[in-house]
């Protein structure tokens, strides 16, 4: 991915590599956007300016899998996949880590924690 | 500019269905191309307008328009999931209201089921790399968080989706071209395999082979078809994210906005709806949709389906073919809806026909929630 990811795209990854969960506000008109862009999603204006997530959110939905969808993955099934509504107001979708605590439902606390996987680091939640 | 009784559809047909190994998605629309327009009583040499989608191509009008013989004045491609066809429709009146064609085709085929059909993967290096580390199958992952959602918010339970899926099987039943129709219980919905919870395997539409047709035409060639015309009384179409992650609110899809335009176009209320064709890829969409339309307020689809209300002999008639979740689902639906709601309308559809048939309404859904257009037809 990272031979062909734009500038955004790389900085974003490099922030997940730093265990930093970013995302942008615009300078124009205040929208929080995410995933990041090159012009605002709601007013077009090039100035985005980067944001450090507090990394906490509020399970919005949730689904446990148990058909994985790689194969890489199917070691990990059954696991939970959270749509979270992260307290920087923007909307945030991951794994919910292995973990001693493993009972969310919508309304649950969680916290973004980092993982290392076979390819690359990668953002997942965990339940506080 | 208002589609009001601009075109007709002419004839309607499906190709085989089910499990169909020895046939390309080539030769499946060509089967259903030819069934519908005969039935139309129009010839190949009159089709003016070509409108299809697959996802086995990059080109697909142009493959099926070389493979069919066909040069068409207005061509049309739109490619936003299982709904494509409802926009479809919808594309094909505005065409025919403009003058640019006078007979159009609508096509669809898939070999999903046999698998010798290629699928063109989205790309990871899209938007999709900030969504597709968190491991949700697509697309039934996305409609298990939207389950999920409606079961926090409203109370909804797994019995309240699997009402959707079992009068679905007993319309199947009554439906001779279904692909399942032996009998099915509330109690086996929820005992079936879990998929991605709240959703089992029998929340999941099928996964069959098969292909469509629909002919459309302008009102002055409606007035000499085999049989009588079915007319687009109104249209309406919405689109409102790809991932699932960039949905506004799990709990309302485009249906609300393309439904609004469908009924303003339409004039006519919820209430004058006889027969109900609602795209049904998990039994989810169905009451998910029902609120969008605005055949319930939120939180009440759970009512609105319950004690066998949509099964036959109940006071709805919804997804009367068996549905996506019964009769087929070749990878992309929305072409048997518009099947199904024009039999209806015409009274042919023997043992399952509705009682009173004079105006239908359809939806379809694409993606995961993220397209819809809705139409509304009523019969000659
Ligand atoms: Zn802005």
């Amino acid at each position: 991915m990272s031979d062909e990811a734009t500038q955004v795209d790389a900085f974003w990854w490099k922030g997940v590599e730093e265990e930093r969960l970013l995302f942008q506000t615009c300078d124009a008109c205040d929208a929080v956007n995410f995933y990041p862009r090159i012009r605002c999603v709601k007013c077009m204006s090039p100035r985005l300016s980067w944001r450090e997530s507090t990394k906490q959110g509020t399970v919005y939905a949730c689904t446990f899998i148990h058909r994985a969808p790689t194969a890489d993955l199917a070691g990990e099934a059954p696991y939970f996949v959270v749509l979270a509504d992260m307290d920087d107001r923007f909307r945030f979708m991951a794994r919910l880590r292995k973990g001693p605590q493993q009972d969310i439902s919508v309304g649950s606390r969680l916290t973004v924690v980092f993982e290392e996987t076979k390819d690359k680091k990668i953002p997942c939640f965990e339940a506080v | 500019m208002s589609l009001y009784r601009s075109a007709a559809i002419a004839g309607v047909a499906e190709s085989r269905l089910g499990i169909v190994s020895d046939a390309t998605v080539l030769e499946l629309q060509a089967e259903a191309a030819e069934e519908a327009l005969a039935e139309a009583g129009i010839e190949k040499n009159e089709v003016d307008g070509l409108l299809c989608s697959g996802r086995w191509g990059r080109t697909p009008q142009l493959e099926v328009a070389e493979y069919l013989g066909i040069n068409p004045a207005y061509s049309d491609g739109t490619s936003v999931g299982g709904a494509s066809f409802e926009f479809h429709l919808g594309h094909a009146a505005a065409a025919i209201k403009a003058g640019l064609c006078e007979v159009a085709l609508i096509l669809y085929g898939s070999t999903q089921r046999s698998g010798k059909e290629r699928s063109l993967a989205a790309s990871q290096n899209l938007a999709l790399q900030y969504e597709s580390f968190a491991g949700l199958p697509n697309p039934v992952g996305a409609y298990a968080l939207a389950a999920s959602r409606h079961m926090a918010v409203h109370g909804t339970t797994r019995k309240d989706l699997a009402e959707v899926a079992v009068a679905a099987r007993k319309w199947a039943q009554l439906n001779p071209k279904a692909f399942k129709r032996d009998p099915l219980t509330i109690e086996d919905v929820l005992a079936a395999q879990p998929v991605a919870e709240p959703l089992h395997r029998l929340d999941c539409c099928l996964v069959t082979d098969g292909g469509g047709a629909v002919v459309v035409v302008s009102p002055e060639r409606a007035k000499r078809l085999a049989k009588r015309p079915v007319w687009l009384l109104g249209h309406g179409e919405s689109h409102s994210h790809m991932l699932i992650s960039q949905m506004p609110d799990l709990l309302s899809t485009p249906a609300r906005d393309a439904g609004e335009r469908a009924f303003a176009m339409a004039g006519v209320a919820r209430k004058d709806i006889d027969v109900l064709q609602i795209y049904d890829s998990f039994t989810i969409t169905v009451l998910l949709t029902l609120e969008s339309v605005g055949f319930c307020r939120p939180g009440e689809s759970a009512a609105y389906v319950s004690g066998g209300r949509i099964a036959p002999g109940g006071e709805v008639a919804l997804n009367t073919s068996g549905g996506g979740l019964s009769y087929c689902h070749p990878g992309m639906f929305g072409i048997f809806l518009i099947i199904e709601a024009v039999r209806q309308l015409r009274g042919e559809c023997g043992p399952r026909q509705v009682r009173k048939h004079d105006t239908a309404l359809i939806s379809g859904t694409g993606g995961v929630f993220c397209s819809n257009a809705t139409c509304i037809l009523a019969g000659d």
